[in-house]
């Protein structure tokens, strides 16, 4: 692997966590408030 | 040390450090992204507010309106017309909710969507609009997105809740405190007389439960015609 491909797998696997992160996040957050909508 | 002890180390050290993360943005970041928002919206609610009260009917007491039926209380009493507002599109700043105990002033948005109520409380669509007759239900955020009800719980009977839209400012008074499950969806049926409905998570931090605080129409522009209309009722039982 040259240098480049394993900078190029650290940078996409990087975004890659940040947006399962994310998700991660905002449905752990339901969990703390949903929003308070009745039926929701 | 031996290598399974280090390697559980750094796990811990890592579930901590996203146990952190994860509660500076539930905290933090989402009240500065909700802050925007709010700022955003409180200037376009002007403009809104604006068109909205050119498209309102002439108020008159001698004018017809098709969508504004008149109603006579008795003999003598003048004629006291519902005051309407045109409908609200999804997602659209439309009214500010005040309540002074709490010191809060938030606009309020059209629906009750995730992605609404991360820009402020949200109006529950097939409900009033406020300062209309029956049950105008409001939703919010207790402790994330700007936090709009956190301190919802300090209210008690006889607080006043100001709303204002195009029509004007409605005011209610606290009648009822309820903690209810998030399926009872009761809370939101139609009412007698003008009502306001503020429905947020409980206990704060949790999503277990909905606060609820009903409120009852005092003053406002459609004030006098719901009186009316109570007295037409209670003759008629």
């Amino acid at each position: 692997m040259t240098r480049w491909q394993r900078i190029t797998v650290w940078v996409v696997g990087g975004l890659v966590g940040l947006v399962l992160l994310f998700f991660l996040f905002e449905w752990a957050g339901d969990l703390l408030d949903s929003g308070g909508a009745i039926g929701g | 040390m031996s290598r399974a002890l280090r390697i559980a180390g750094w796990a811990l050290i890592g579930a901590g450090g996203l146990v952190g993360l994860f509660l500076v943005y539930q905290l933090f970041v989402t009240d500065l992204l909700n802050a925007r928002s709010q700022a955003q919206a409180s200037e376009q609610l002007l403009e809104v507010l604006d068109e909205r009260r050119e498209l309102l009917a002439p108020v008159s007491t001698t004018s017809t309106s098709t969508t504004a039926p008149a109603i006579t209380t008795t003999t003598t009493a003048p004629i006291v017309e519902l005051l309407t507002e045109p409908g609200v599109s999804a997602g659209e700043p439309f009214a500010r909710i005040i309540i002074p105990k709490i010191e809060l002033d938030a606009v309020v948005f059209e629906g009750v969507d995730r992605a609404t109520l991360k820009l402020g409380p949200g109006h529950m669509p097939d409900t009033p609009l406020p300062g209309q007759p029956g049950n105008a239900v409001i939703s919010g955020h207790r402790t994330t997105y700007g936090r709009p009800f956190f301190e919802l719980d300090l209210l008690a009977q006889g607080d006043r809740i100001e709303v204002e839209t195009a029509l004007g400012v409605s005011t209610y008074s606290v009648r009822d405190i309820l903690i209810v499950a998030p399926t009872d969806v009761w809370v939101t049926d139609p009412r007698d007389g003008a009502w306001l409905t503020l429905t947020t998570c409980n206990p704060r931090f949790s999503a277990a439960q909905r606060l609820i605080i009903q409120a009852e129409l005092v003053d406002g522009p459609n004030f006098e015609y719901v009186q009316a209309l109570q007295s037409g009722i209670r003759a008629a039982a």
